[in-house]
This record gives structure tokens, sequence and C-alpha cells, in this order.
């Protein structure tokens, strides 16, 4: 009887199947690895194991015993640990106190703090993490956010354990400090399913490999018998047949150029140059610095480095100075950076034309109309009442709405990170469509992009970020083996034992 | 076919978010001019908009400022401060034409100049800049005058100051005329300026505002600025009423004020609001002290009363949005 047993697990979301009749066994002492694109229901199937999802079908056993869905805190005491990618960890208080959430050892309602960090030290030396107890979570560097968290799942001793690609977020050392805790625990007995993109962790620490494609089981491995090339077959392994394929035009003059760009993660310069009617793909895993890279070029984060379009320099730290320049921006996450959630359509496409005017002129309504005009006609936009919150529009619809304001001012160069995240497949076509005709007009844009079809179909290059450093050019038609082997290989061999 | 009671709220969803204040209001106007004889009077009716042209004002100001997302709270002590600079101006000799738009620039100053920029430049929590400048303008106010009103009436020009804040044009009272213009100039700004759509996408979303050019801190500062400046132009009209300038003449005026906004439909949370709204929820308020004083409900009661009929106006508000 196996430790851990998820059985027929389905999930739909809204008309997207996330999973489809996932079974997957893992034994005591055995690292499972679970490996899949962007999508292919990795982290639903982690929520579903930690009980914050009831999924539509399936059950989860523990120890042969059927654990009630949906109820986490159960989960708990069944003795099922998930560290997931967003840390869960109280930023105000101490590591020492996130260690012991809800129970701190009290004696007649006094807390006893010696007997805590005493305890505390104690569980951090049986999963071997080295952090300072004292510290408050919200002053360690990302890192040690998330071995704080890896800790305070850990220290618990859970029998079943899961991590939801934390190594993204750890240099090589701390990697290797998670890979001591995970070999104490199968040691222990536990039952352990490690998730990450890149391969040769996957390799380096699991004895089995489940690989995941758009919802379903696409083959059980044992990792000393597979190889890369074997699970990136099993991962991609879709056709590419209704796909869009961009018609690369002759490549114009250089247009947007990066000169030693420099900004949060990326800390080796970058040079980029992308052509009149070029479109460049940019791809690489989450953490690898591709977001930052946008809203550096835009200027939203600071920056080091040149920015030029058409040989003009592009004032810093100022999205206005990058919008006069000819700039447009299309942000990863519409609904945090985007849009007005609550406010109506209309009012959420005209706001580039308030940005583009001073505060103390008339609203320009005439060319707010024509915005909205663009977005009906230009993209067939549907919402049948523009005064309606854009809430009430699709994911699609309102994604028509982030893009469609550039529109109108005919920007020279187009940064768009995700433009068709969470979107259905139509309206996905259809922003596809509008980015092919955007660079026949002869605009420079630039993609970030974590569907890796879509950028082997649109891009007419393929730039990939691992780390914060530039690792690699593809040409239009590098295969999406290359490219995920290019974005997923460890950048500093770790050590062989 | 549609059944009557999802029509019902179809209708409501899309109306204004004043409406629930909105129709109250006429019922209370209606039952009080069917049972009290001294309510549906001009003398009346124009009382109660010159008893309210201080919080009409007041609320003005505070609606730019929480379209934005944000609320100042010090406004009521900025009003005492406001009228003690008026009364040191005066003191000092300075023509009251000169006297009036320096005070009003004072309250763009405090309300601009050192709230909203510490809370936009320096990013601090307005909750907190707002407690330390209510205690800091209070003081202000009071140091100057030993805590006590200063007389106004003895100072050359205080009758224009008078005009303003307790004249009467054929019987129409001039503060009740500033505030209804002050109301109309802030609708004209949010609906036809470059700046009302910057306010309303600030709060509605200050990274999107951000990401296409809009100058986030500037407009922020700016609404704070025009809170502070209604607020010097009530404060000119409430010395002009009490012929004093009191540094504590202003404490819980805040409260009242911003509560109206909110009444009026305008969000807590920023990105939308009305002047309409805010009219009319301090006109309902009026309208409700006035009939409890007509019934003869004793003070205090009116003060529960009110405060009842506010939460309860925003209770319903939060249903009609489900």
């Amino acid at each position: 009887m196996s430790l851990l047993r998820l059985e027929h697990v389905s999930q739909r979301f809204g008309g997207v199947r996330a999973l489809s009749d996932v079974s997957l066994q893992v034994e005591a002492g055995e690292v499972r690895g679970l490996v899949g694109e962007n999508g292919s229901g990795k982290s639903t199937l982690m929520r579903v194991l930690s009980g914050e999802l009831a999924p539509d079908e399936g059950e989860v056993h523990v120890g042969g015993e059927l654990l009630a869905a949906g109820t986490p805190s159960a989960r708990l005491s069944a003795g099922v640990g998930v560290v997931f990618q967003d840390a869960h960890v109280c930023p105000e208080l101490t590591v020492a106190e996130n260690l012991f959430l809800g129970d701190l050892p009290k004696r007649g309602g006094v807390i006893r703090w010696n007997e805590v960090f005493a305890e505390a030290q104690r569980r951090l030396d049986a999963c071997h993490i080295e952090l300072d107890l004292r510290q408050r979570v919200n002053q360690l560097t990302e890192q040690g956010k998330t071995m704080a968290e890896v800790a305070r799942v850990l220290s618990r001793a859970p029998r079943v354990l899961a991590f939801d690609e934390t190594t993204a977020a750890l240099t090589t050392n701390h990697v290797e400090d998670l890979y001591r805790s995970i070999r104490a625990r199968k040691e222990a007995g536990s039952g352990i399913i490690f998730i990450s993109h890149r391969l040769q962790e996957i390799l380096d620490i699991t004895d089995t490999i489940t690989v995941l494609r758009d919802g379903e089981v696409t083959g059980t491995l044992v990792t000393s018998e597979t190889n890369e090339d074997e699970i990136i077959r099993l991962m991609v392994g879709r056709s590419m047949e209704g796909q869009y394929q961009r018609r690369p035009i002759g490549r114009g003059k250089p247009t947007l150029e990066v000169r030693g760009l420099q900004a949060g993660r990326i800390d080796v310069p970058i040079d980029v140059t992308v052509h009149s009617g070029e479109i460049v793909g940019i791809a690489g895993l989450v953490g690898s610095g591709r977001s930052t890279l946008l809203e550096a070029v835009y200027g939203l984060v600071p920056r080091e480095g040149e920015v030029t379009i058409d040989g003009r320099k592009v004032a810093a730290h100022r999205p206005r100075a990058a919008i006069a320049a000819g700039m447009g921006f299309c942000p990863g996450d519409r609904r945090a950076q985007g849009l007005a959630m609550h406010q109506s359509v209309e009012g959420n496409a005209a706001m580039l034309v308030t940005g583009t005017r001073g505060l103390f002129t008339l609203a320009d309504r005439g060319e707010e109309q024509r915005v909205m005009r663009t977005m009906y006609d230009t993209l067939a936009l549907k919402a049948a009442d523009p005064s309606a919150p854009i809430s009430t529009l699709s994911g699609g619809n309102q994604q028509k709405v982030v893009l469609g304001r550039w529109l109108a001012r005919r920007p020279q160069v187009l940064l768009v990170d995700e433009p068709t995240r969470g979107i259905d497949v139509g309206a996905k076509r259809e922003i596809h469509e509008l980015m092919e005709e955007l660079a026949q007009a002869g605009v420079a844009i630039l993609m970030v992009s974590s569907d890796l079809p879509e950028l082997l179909g649109m891009s007419d290059r393929c730039l990939v970020l691992r780390e914060g450093r530039l690792v690699g050019e593809f040409d239009h038609g590098v295969s999406e083996e290359q490219l995920a082997t290019a974005m997923a290989a460890t950048a500093v061999p770790v050590a062989a034992e | 076919m549609v059944a009557p009671a999802s029509r019902v709220r179809r209708v409501l969803a899309g109306a204004p978010p004043w409406t629930g204040v909105g129709v109250v209001w006429i019922g209370l106007v209606i039952g009080l001019a069917l049972t009290q004889d001294a309510f549906f009077t001009y003398t009346n009716l124009t009382d109660i908009l010159r008893n309210n042209s201080v919080p009409l004002l007041m609320a003005t100001g505070a609606t730019f400022v929480l379209i934005t997302g944000m609320i100042d709270l010090s406004i009521g002590s900025m009003l005492g401060l406001c009228a003690v600079i008026m009364f040191g101006l005066m003191k000092l000799g300075i023509p009251v034409v000169v006297v009036i738009p320096l005070t009003i620039v004072a309250g763009a100053l405090l309300g601009g100049g050192f709230n909203g920029v510490l809370i936009s430049k320096f990013d601090l929590s307005f909750f907190v800049v707002g407690l330390g400048s209510t205690s800091l303008f209070l003081a202000a106010a009071q140091l100057p005058t030993d805590g006590q009103p200063a007389d106004l009436s003895s100072r050359a020009g205080f009758d224009v100051i008078n005009t303003i804040g307790d004249g009467s044009i054929q019987g129409f009272p001039v503060p009740g005329i500033i505030a209804l213009c002050g109301i109309v100039v802030g609708g004209l700004v949010l609906r036809y300026l470059n700046l009302g759509r910057a306010l309303f996408a600030v709060g509605g979303n200050e990274k999107a505002a951000n990401l296409v050019g809009i100058p986030v801190v500037r407009t922020r500062i700016i609404a704070f600025a025009m809170g502070g400046a209604f607020v010097g132009i009530a404060a000119l009209v409430l010395a002009g009423r009490t012929f004093s300038a009191d540094p504590q003449g202003g404490i819980g005026t805040e409260l009242t004020a911003i509560a109206a906004v909110l009444l009026g439909g305008t969000s807590f949370l920023g990105g939308s609001g009305t002047m309409v709204g805010t009219l009319v929820a301090v006109l309902f308020v009026g309208t409700l002290q006035n009939g409890l004083t007509l019934i003869g409900v004793q003070q205090f009661w009116q003060g529960a009363v009110t405060g009842a009929v506010l939460i309860i106006a925003v209770a319903l508000d939060r249903l009609r949005q489900r």
C-alpha cells in the first residue's frame, strides 16, 4: 500500500481542464519528480494535495486513509506539508515564531521564549537549514524567506511532503541545503514530491518522475533510466497544428537598442536590439529576470545602461518619457498592473489618453472615443456596454483593452509581457494576428512569454534568459526542446558529491 | 419574461450609487412637508442650506481625496487653523480682498504641501499622517490665540467676511451659493478636466495609472491641495457666521464631511465617486437634523439618529452592490 495515493483527480476552471483523471502513488522514502510546462496542472495538483482546493473529482489517501477534501488544517494533522511558490510565512514575525505558528510553547498562558528558541533551533538542525531565528522574516533575502517557508513546513516532520518550484528562488548553495533537507526526510521515511523547471535538479534528487501535459499524466519514469531528452519529449509532445505561425518579413532598421542594461536580477549587462517589423521573444523561467527586462526598458524599475529608439536616448525611470519616445507596454498581470478592475470599460480604455496629456487640460473626449472605436473595429472587442465594469468582461476581452490602448497611438516599440496568459483560444489567436499586423506595419515588438509554442510561433528571434543572464539566442525555427533545454539548464553546475 | 424582482435589481445595478440616499432624502422631504408646517417654507429650506454650507464645502474637497483612495483626517483642525491664519492676516492690516485668496492658498498648502507631500511623495500612511497633522494643526491654531476664539467683528473688512459667511441675496444665503458653486466646479473638474480622469485612474489602480504615464504622486498631491483649498473657503464661511476665528471650531467636522462623502456613494477604496452624490448626502443629513429639531427631538438624540442613519445607509449601499 503506497504512502500517498492521489486517485482519479479531475478539476475544471471555467472552460479549461486543469487536471483530468490524474492518479499518482508515492511510496515511503521515495522522491517523486513532477514536471510539465506552465499550465500543465502541477500547481493545481499541489493545491489539491494541500487541501486548499476541493477537486471536482478524485480522492487523496495518505497511509491508506481517505482525507476529506478542502480542509487544509486536517491535512496538516494528517502529516501533509506543501511548500508553495508564494511563501505562506508571516512577514512581521521572527523565523522562530513562524516555526510555531499557532502553537508556541506556553506555561500558564505565558510564552516560554527560551523554550521557543531552543526548540526552534533543534527543528532547524533536524532539517539542515541555517537561519537566524530572531530575525523577522521580512528582513530576510528572498532566498531566506523561501528557506524559512521550507523550515516551517519541514519542522512539522510531515509524512508527505511536496515542493512546488521551491528552487526557482534559490541559488546553488541554497539548493544544496534543500537537497540535504530532502534527503533527511527521505531517510525518515517521508514520501516526497519535488517540482522544478530545472531538469538537472529533477535528475539530481528524484527517484522517479511523473510528467504532466495539459492536465494529464503522459509518463512515469525511473530517474536512473531516463534523460533530459526523454522528459522534454513527454512534456512538450504537443502538435503545433492550429498554433499561429507568423510570416516573418524582412527585418528593417534597428529601432529599439538596449545597451549594457542592468536592473534587479539582471546583474550582468545585457544588450538587446529589436528591428522595425521584428518580433523578438524572450524565454525564461519564473525568476529569470524576463519581466524585469521589459520593466527596466520601459523605465518602471531603476536601471543602468542606455535605451535608445531610432538613436534617440530614452530617459530612465519615467514611463511618461518612454511613452513620449514611442514605447508601449502591456504588463504581464493585467489585473494588478493593467486595469482598474471595478471601473468601466471606457474608463480603462481612456487611461492612456489621460496619461499622455497635462493634468490641467480638458479631457480629450474625441480621442477617447477614437480609442474605444479602435478596440471595437480593429480588435473586435466584445463589450456590449462600455460603461459596465471591466471585470464583467472575459479575460481575452480585458487583454484586448490593455493592448488596444496603445493601438491608437501607433508606438514604434511595443513591449508585451505574457500577451495571452489566461485567455481563451479564440482571443489568443486574435491577439497573435494583431501583433503580426503591428509588426507588418513596422512596429518593433519585444515579447515575454512562458507559453513556448507562442514564443516559437510568433518570434523572429528568441532570446533566453536564465538567472538574470542572457544565455542564448535562437532564430525562428528553433525547436521547443532546444528552447526548453536552454531555459532549464542549471547555470552553475552543481558540484558532484 | 423577466421576474419583477430581478428587473428591479437590474435597474438598481445601473443606477448611480447615490440613488439610495436620494430616494430616502426625497421621502424625508415629503414626509416632513406633510407633517411639519414649519418645514416647507422658503426660510427653513434656505436655512438648511445655510447651516450646511460648511459641511458641504468640506465634503466637496474630501470627495477629491477619497476618489484617489485616500482620506485627509486633519481637515477638521485644518479648518480652525485656516480661520486663525485669516485672523492673523487681518490683524496685520492686509486688505480683505487679499486675505480671502491667501486663506484659501493656506488651506491648499496645508492639505497638498504638507499632508499630500508626506503621504504621496514619502509614501506614509494617510491614517498616521492625518492623526499627526490633526494635533499639529490644532496646536498651531491654539498657540497664537491661547486657545480662545479670536473676535473678528471689530477688524477692518469683516463686513466682507460676514457677507461670505452669513449674507443673503434675495433671501438666498451667500454661503449656500458659494458651496453650490463649489460642487458645480468640483463636478466639472471630475467630468471634463484631464485631472478628473487622473484622480479616478489613480484611485482605481495606482500601478496601472503609473504605467500609462499618469503622474501618480502629483495627482494625489493636487487632490489633497484641492481638499485643503475647500477647507480654506469653509473657514471663511465659518468665521463670517460666528464673528470669530475659533481654533477648536472645526473639531469633529472632518467626520461629518467624510461620512457624507461615503454616504453619497464615493467608495472608501477609491476610484469612484460623484459630486452629486456628495451634495445629496450632505443635504440629506442636513434635512434630517432640521426635521428632528422641528419635531422637537432632544439635541443629543439627534446625533444618535444621524449616526444610525449613516451606518444604515452605507450598509444598504453595500447590499445593493452584491
